[in-house]
């Protein structure tokens, strides 16, 4: 731990800097959609069947039963996979056209393909979840979501609760929730208002006594993690004006796109989810904040670029 | 409940008249298996095998436990092995189908029953301390003959697996982490493999049926069978009656296959041996 410079990490990336995404679409014959999204090896991968026959007791007349459930690598789901579930179960509903399938089930199994860690039992066992949640559903007449909230949302200065659970590392929580996406976009026949994409950032207490107090470290591997003093991830939410760009002109898209200024490109975007652990004070909240965006975006074209090859050798066939 | 179409009637005759030429579907000889790919993950015991478009992903993990009052020798080996609904969607998570009944049982029988783990090597301290390994299956994607691609991803994980060198002084135990002393393998004594044909009505028999074969076959035969020529487990669960002379053609033939798996899974695993890192001090 002694090589830890401000802006060194041990396998050499910069602090903004991802390791390298594992993208695949589709690789699963008998799900109608699959996806596996890695940073590196905390991978998971998501399968997302439907519409299909519902039982009866969970039908639900206007809309479609959404179906989230989730295996970790080894053993049987406890707690750490709640945990995931009910944060999926706080994306999908918001970002899915449920209404469009009465009905019937949609189904989306996630499998984690990295075991989960203990990482949160180290060093601090304070933590702040769910600090901050943000649903979208207000903002979908109006105005986005905007952060800093207004004061009296703000969830700020929450009372610490310590918790002895050991759960999924903040990497794997995005994994996971990209893969979920890449099954639900690879399946095709389930209407999405947005993409939601996540990504992890830590914080590292520079020990050295640097005028940097705390480092912000994208995508944080586990031991990253474990030594971070606080962890963030995010979910942010693409949609609305892509969706518009995109019935213009598909093939020019990217180019429309580019064209688009900076605050123009900050309407596409909402926040979805966020959790984090640790100490953390507002301004370095801010500073995650504006990472998490610019890597989220980066994801997301990576996204594009492979379902674009998908799509390609699929109507080659 | 989500059931599954019948596949219609055009298909099925397509397929037996192809088959009654000697050909299948997706290219293959009646006795040829679909291609096999291990993905090793990056943890030791992480293995994913695919066989075509069938999909298993098996782990194996230890942890240090008191054996039984009545073998004060013997490790556990348990094996997870629920069908969930990534496989299909005619798998439901919570309560087990028949098929899924049937594939767990065979697997049990082929890998713990055949004792092709050492157990009495997972002792540490008799009676106080031995391993449980717990080997988890996930079945990714059922393209028909999970069971052989299950079995070849847990030997394959097995032999992939490395537990913690432990070093006993007296009562005390140590447990040495990786960096401190290599892992060391599991005694295996054999890899017993799956092998499953289907039958058609006056057909030959196929190996390794895809999902619409399963589907339209009269009955399936699954023997497992090791490198030794030796014969574990013969599973024949109903569907069409066999000729004593049938099984032995089918035994004949699964002499060879099985070889060429080993030889597979041995090849795979040399080769992520390789790439791999392993401090030897």
């Amino acid at each position: 731990m002694s090589n830890a410079g401000p802006s060194r990490r041990y396998d050499g990336r910069r602090s903004d800097e991802m390791r390298p995404l594992v993208i695949s679409i589709g690789e699963l014959d008998r799900a109608d959609g699959s996806g596996r999204f890695g940073f590196g090896s905390t991978a998971a991968l998501a399968s997302c069947s439907g519409p299909l026959e519902v039982r009866l007791n969970k039908e639900l007349p206007t809309k479609a039963t959404l179906e989230i459930s989730h295996r970790p690598l080894e053993g049987v789901g406890a707690t750490p996979s709640r945990a995931l579930i009910t944060t999926l179960e706080s994306i999908y509903p918001s970002v899915l056209k449920l209404s469009s399938h009465p009905r019937s089930l949609i189904q989306i199994i996630v499998q984690s393909l990295s075991s989960s860690s203990t990482s949160s039992t180290s060093s601090f066992n304070t933590y702040n979840t769910p600090s901050v949640y943000i649903d979208t559903d207000a903002s979908e007449e109006g105005e986005p979501n905007t952060w800093p909230k207004p004061k009296n949302q703000s969830s700020f200065p929450l009372e610490e609760v310590s918790s002895p659970i050991a759960s999924y590392t903040f990497a794997s929580r995005s994994a996971s929730i990209n893969a979920s996406t890449l099954a639900i976009l690879s399946n095709g026949s389930i209407p999405m208002t947005s993409l939601p994409i996540s990504i992890s950032v830590a914080c590292i207490d520079s020990t050295q006594g640097q005028q940097v107090k705390g480092d912000l470290i994208v995508d944080p591997t586990v031991e990253e993690e474990s030594r971070a003093k606080s962890r963030f991830a995010f979910a942010w939410a693409f949609g609305k004006n892509i969706s518009m760009i995109k019935k213009d002109d598909k093939d020019s898209d990217v180019d429309v796109k580019m064209e688009l200024d900076q605050n123009d490109r900050e309407d596409e975007m909402e926040l979805i989810w966020v959790e984090s652990e640790g100490k953390f004070n507002k301004e370095t909240f801010s500073d995650a904040l504006e990472l998490s965006k610019i890597a989220c975006r980066t994801i997301l074209s990576e996204i594009r670029e492979k379902l674009g090859q998908e799509l390609e050798s699929k109507t080659l066939q | 409940m989500v059931r599954e179409i019948d596949p219609p009637t055009i298909q099925k005759d397509f397929l037996l008249a192809a088959l009654a030429e000697g050909k299948r579907l997706d290219g293959r000889i009646p006795l040829e298996q679909r291609k096999v790919e291990y993905i090793f993950g990056e943890e030791l015991g992480t293995v994913e095998c695919r066989l075509g478009k069938t999909a298993v992903l098996a782990q194996v993990s230890a942890s240090i436990v008191k054996p039984r009052d009545d073998r004060p020798y013997e490790g556990f080996l348990l094996i997870n092995s629920e069908i969930g609904p990534m496989a299909s969607s005619v798998y439901e998570s919570g309560r087990s189908s028949d098929s899924e009944i049937l594939i767990t049982r065979l697997l049990e029988k082929s890998i713990r029953r055949t004792e092709a783990i050492d157990r009495e090597a997972l002792c540490i301290l008799a009676g106080e301390k031995v391993w449980q390994l717990r080997l988890t299956l996930h079945f990714l994607s059922d393209s028909g003959n999970l069971l052989d691609c299950a079995s070849m991803a847990s030997m394959a994980a097995l032999r992939h697996f490395r537990k913690p060198e432990v070093e006993v002084i007296g009562d005390e135990v140590i447990i040495h982490s990786p960096e401190e002393r290599a892992p060391v393998p599991l005694a295996i004594h054999h890899t017993p493999l799956c092998l499953t044909f289907a039958y058609f009505e006056n057909l030959p028999p196929i190996l390794d049926p895809t999902h619409l074969e399963t589907t339209l076959c009269s009955g399936t035969l699954t023997v497992t069978m090791n490198a030794q020529r030796e014969i574990c487990v013969l599973s024949k669960a109903g569907g069409t009656p066999l000729a004593a002379e049938e099984i032995m053609g089918v035994v004949t033939v699964g002499v060879e296959r099985v070889r060429e798996m080993v030889k597979g899974i041995e090849e795979a695993l040399d080769t992520d041996k390789e790439g791999r890192v392993v401090e030897v001090r």
